[in-house]
């Protein structure tokens, strides 16, 4: 999809939902618009796969799933005041904070933790969110129930 | 976390889809029911329409798409010229300073992203952190984020499961500078546990573009020109879309990679 008035057109129809679903998951208006411009150059690419019926729930998803990678890629920035901070820096002890979710993460595919927001903060039913995903119910209910018993394990 | 459910029972998604014509049936038909009934659901929907005429207003498609050739651009386009420039140590208490040099205003997050993804290790996969000082604090730079020039920087690593590595940064034209180890001609051993920040500070100059930080390891000692000389190929051949590439080595050798994007002075 190289048309730029195509994207144009697609971008007035459907932009202002990309930008308020990773406002709603990003809190940050700076952050949400940069996202929501990936999500766009995702669209540019992967165009020839996009289900013409209802881009929306495309769009929906794909804009979760990279809100979800930026909170990831934030969530540890450190906020120590003072001069001294990269001395800091290089004698905090909790560096390894982020080896919980790390683990998390990394034991399921990034699917699943689209799924999981869908499920319980949208509140989609499993079959609503099997629809967008293009999964099973069940296959749907076996990811979310394995995410449970990673955090249950891990937190444990 | 809580459902985004109102009380009427319309979830905020499924008013924008329906908002798009773009419900089953059933789903549709539902939402216009609620609607009839639900003063409130209607307002919602009203401000939907304000939300989006507004939010067009503030990025409007032109700003999109002007965003999106400029990054396809520099992305695709950029001439290496293969530079002298490379960090320049400064001195700063126990620290030393060095320059870093270009970010490219291309996107190489999802890029980035991808690199990490196919990275597997069994346990814990290795990782770069990347922090940056601020007037009052410091920050974490994720992939793809901006910096400037005079901005400072600083690596950790997270060795994983793995003995030895190599961290390299290669900028926007072509120049690769070696982090760690700083001298010899072997890779480091690496400190397992919990990450470890490296020595040295860096300040980044003002050259243009993006600036690619690589962590490379092995279970094995292997040597560092071969790591250069692989990163310093791809990027002489590919120049900004090298960044979207694993570099051509070993199997047996974990690769990431992070990019952060440059930004003029202000």
């Amino acid at each position: 999809m190289d048309d730029e008035a195509e994207l144009d057109a697609i971008y007035r129809r459907y932009g202002p939902m990309v930008v308020r679903r990773c406002r709603r998951l990003l809190r940050d208006d700076a952050d949400a618009w940069d996202v929501a411009q990936e999500v766009f150059v995702r669209v540019v690419r992967h165009w020839g796969r996009l289900d013409h019926r209802y881009p929306s729930s495309l769009l929906f998803r794909i804009a979760t799933n990279l809100s979800l990678n930026r909170l990831r890629d934030r969530r540890h920035e450190p906020a120590l005041p003072g001069d001294e901070v990269l001395h800091r820096i290089a004698r905090r002890e909790d560096l390894d904070a982020p080896l919980l979710l790390d683990r998390l993460f990394r034991r399921h595919p990034e699917s699943t933790r689209t799924m999981a927001v869908m499920h319980h903060v949208d509140g989609m039913t499993l079959e609503q969110v099997a629809r967008e995903c293009g999964l099973s119910v069940s296959g749907v209910r076996k990811r979310l129930r394995r995410l449970r018993e990673t955090l249950v394990t891990e937190v444990s | 976390m809580t459902s985004d459910v109102s009380t009427d029972g319309v979830q905020d998604w499924l008013l924008e889809r329906y908002r798009l014509d773009e419900l089953p049936d059933a789903e549709r038909l539902q939402v216009q029911e609620a609607l009839a009934r639900d003063a409130d659901l209607r307002e919602r929907l009203d401000d939907l329409d304000l939300s989006s005429e507004a939010l067009l207003r503030q990025h409007p498609p032109a700003q999109l798409v002007a965003s999106l050739r400029d990054r396809r651009r520099s992305g695709g386009e950029r001439a290496v010229r293969p530079a002298l420039r490379g960090w320049t140590p400064l001195a700063a208490t126990a620290v030393v300073t060095a320059s870093l040099v270009g970010m490219a205003l291309w996107y190489p997050w999802p890029a980035t992203r991808q690199d990490a993804d196919v990275t597997r290790v069994k346990g814990l996969a290795p990782y770069l952190l990347l922090y940056r000082k601020a007037a009052t604090e410091v920050e974490r730079l994720p992939s793809a984020a901006l910096a400037r020039p005079h901005d400072v920087v600083q690596l950790a690593y997270q060795a994983g499961a793995r003995r030895y590595g190599v961290i390299l940064s290669v900028d926007g034209r072509g120049v690769v500078t070696r982090h760690l180890p700083v001298h010899g001609t072997q890779s480091a051993p690496l400190t397992s546990g919990r990450p470890v920040a490296l020595t040295q500070s860096y300040e980044l100059d003002d050259a243009p573009g993006f600036e690619r930080f690589l962590l490379v390891t092995a279970d094995e000692p292997f040597t560092v020109t071969a790591v250069e000389d692989a990163l310093r190929r791809q990027h002489a051949s590919l120049g900004a879309a090298a960044n979207e590439r694993r570099l051509d080595l070993p199997d047996s050798m974990d690769q990431f990679s992070l990019v952060v994007k440059k930004e003029p002075s202000r």
